[in-house]
């Protein structure tokens, strides 16, 4: 009699808490009603949509949208659960939502954070005091000059406003700026923490001598945004689900990541489509 | 339901989940016999954490170093606050304590360097799979064995400790026995019998202890954290000397081999999907969601999670294979392996 009891109650819950869908935004020729995937559908995107579905345990809805304007706008009024965006279409619903994916390409780093720093003495507040004064950059390597020059030019300080001197690497970057011989640096993470990382106990703070003016990652051409009350839950599992797709199911990322020479998703940060600063 | 962290709440929680599982059981039975269970039960998102009441992570270390207590201490804080369970860190002084209980399945979790992972793999196959890995600020996805020696040896090559006593790690330890002895053997060096002595530390911290009291002329280490051309950020020796028990100048690298595919993070794959895929994207979530924490639990600051499957490790896999197929072909000569 128990366990007749305990399988009633077992069946209410499982009838009473079915999950919602997922409901994703999708770009095409006109806007329609959420539907599921049907058999007709392209292979990939047929995989992707029974990927998410099979892995989150809840039906995955297709929702098309005529532009990504659309798409934003429902997303922020709670209409889709998810969709691609860029800058442009992010910025209105920003306060609603946030980026939780973003595509790396093959043969690119991650969206590193860049140090943009001088001399704790300079007058220099901000980039704009950088116009037409030299810049050290940390090699010449993707991570140490192609992004760090990128963070400077969303930023307003495009190639030809600042004169430039690449170094070997981060340290011989940093060394120039502490002798005088440039007015700032740009380098990357790493290569900031490998000089201003405390190495010592009798010098914990070896870069006090420089202040920081930027911290930032690049800005990220496209993401995928969701509305910022799912549940950590939620977007934890879909990050821990997209980012082995290339893996698991390349049909599915091929459809998924849809942009040339995509190597792998990766987690975003919450303003990943803005110019924002890092804590 | 929520399991309780100890005590009697605990068991009655678990005696009262056995209950419920009969009952959901015998539910499932009922529409599967009513021909309503094709499609199988609506799960929802927290079901797996009637099966896992908390999630258990092995690690390689000890408490005698206060900033590894205080990392483990924020990683598992982290962890437990993303996956709304316990999570229960499990130390091992040596690396095949976390062979084991990976592998045993007395934990869900752990990170592992890859020739552990081929360890694990050599036991118990596709039971267990690499989840992620670290990508550094550069797009490296490895890190390195150095040779190093004190910096007054006459030492100044590889070749020049022919015959001289060298230091290995621990059996298991990918950079600090496996890898190197992969190396030298491309290089035309036999370290069974190149080496007029070898012994195995047993952690890299007493491999540079031993180092620098004499006990060896030559010790193998791991470094990560940059390249031989940009020099290294992050291993023992940079540990050690944050710690000031040692300073990096009394200390020179002669040899280096590398790059070796990074730590990973490893998991049970018979344990429920949701909790893996939390799992995965959680931590990979932590270097954008709160970059001041990410190197709190020892990360560099500009590296992320990137994902990674058995493939990733396939050189180390087949190096293992090799290894242990050269020790069963016989003992070594002069030299000999390590004691």
């Amino acid at each position: 009699m128990r366990a007749l009891l305990i399988a009633a109650a077992a069946l209410g819950l499982v009838a009473a808490a079915p999950a919602p869908p997922l409901r994703i935004a999708a770009i095409g020729p006109a806007a329609a009603a959420c539907a599921a995937v049907g058999g007709g559908a392209p292979a990939g995107e047929k995989a992707y949509y029974d990927h998410l579905a099979k892995r989150l345990q809840r039906e995955v809805l297709k929702c098309p949208f005529a532009s990504r304007a659309e798409a934003a706008t429902a997303l922020a009024a709670g209409k889709v659960d998810m969709a691609w965006l860029d800058p442009a279409t992010f910025a209105p619903v920003q306060a609603q939502t946030r980026a939780i994916l973003t595509v790396r390409a093959t043969n690119t780093s991650n969206r590193i954070p860049v140090y943009v720093a001088v001399r704790g003495a300079d007058p220099a507040r901000d980039l704009a005091a950088l116009k037409g004064r030299l810049i050290a950059f940390g090699g010449a390597s993707p991570a140490g000059h192609a992004t760090p020059r990128a963070v400077l030019a969303e930023r307003g300080l495009g190639a030809g406003a600042y004169r430039e001197k690449v170094e070997v690497d981060g340290d011989a970057a940093l060394a120039e700026l502490r002798k005088g011989a440039v007015d700032a640096v740009a380098v990357h993470a790493a290569a900031w923490q490998r000089v201003c990382r405390m190495v010592s106990p009798k010098d914990p703070e070896p870069c006090r001598d420089l202040r920081v003016l930027v911290k930032a990652r690049p800005e990220a051409a496209e993401a995928i945004v969701i509305r910022r009350d799912m549940p950590d839950e939620l977007r934890f599992r879909l990050i821990g689900i997209h980012m082995p797709l290339h893996l698991e199911a390349p049909a599915a990322f091929a459809y998924a990541a849809a942009r040339p020479g995509a190597a792998e998703f990766q987690p975003a940060e919450a303003e990943a489509l803005t110019l924002a600063d890092l804590k | 339901m929520a399991a309780t962290p100890a005590g009697d709440g605990r068991l009655r929680g678990e005696g009262m989940a056995r209950s419920v599982w009969r009952g959901a059981a015998f539910a499932l039975g009922v529409l599967a016999l009513a021909g309503c269970g094709e499609r199988g039960p609506k799960a929802s998102a927290d079901d797996w954490r009637s099966q896992v009441k908390d999630v258990k992570m092995a690690v390689q270390g000890n408490n005698d170093d206060p900033q590894m207590v205080r990392r483990r201490e924020v990683y598992r804080d982290y962890l437990t606050k993303a996956l709304g369970v316990p999570v229960k860190l499990y130390e091992s002084s040596d690396y095949n304590g976390v062979i084991q209980a990976v592998s045993s399945g007395q934990v869900d979790i752990a990170g592992i360097a890859g020739g552990g992972y081929a360890n694990v793999d050599a036991q118990v196959g596709d039971k267990v799979a690499p989840l992620l890995t670290t990508r550094q600020a550069e797009g490296e996805t490895g890190y390195y064995s150095i040779l190093v020696v004190r910096a007054d040896s006459p030492v100044k090559s590889l070749a020049d400790m022919k015959g001289r006593s060298l230091g290995y790690v621990d059996y298991n330890s990918t950079s600090g026995y496996l890898y190197p002895r992969a190396a030298m053997r491309k290089q035309g060096i036999e370290p069974d019998t190149f080496f007029g002595k070898t012994s195995f530390a047993g952690a890299h911290t007493q491999a540079v202890m031993a180092l620098a009291h004499g006990q060896f002329d030559g010790t193998i280490l791991q470094a990560s954290g940059g390249t031989p051309e940009t020099s290294f950020t992050r291993g023992p020796l940079r540990t050690m000397a944050r710690q000031g028990l040692i300073d990096l100048k009394d200390f020179r690298i002669v040899w280096t081999a590398g790059p070796i595919p990074s730590e990973a993070l490893i998991a049970r794959t018979d344990r429920p999907q949701p909790m893996i895929d939390l799992v995965r994207g959680a931590l990979a979530a932590l270097p954008y969601d709160d970059p001041d924490l990410w190197p709190e639990i020892g990360q560099l600051d500009g590296s992320a999670y990137t994902a990674v499957n058995r493939d990733h490790y396939k050189e180390i896999i087949e190096l293992r294979k090799e290894e242990l197929a050269h020790r069963r072909g016989g003992p070594a000569a002069a030299g000999g392996r390590p004691q």
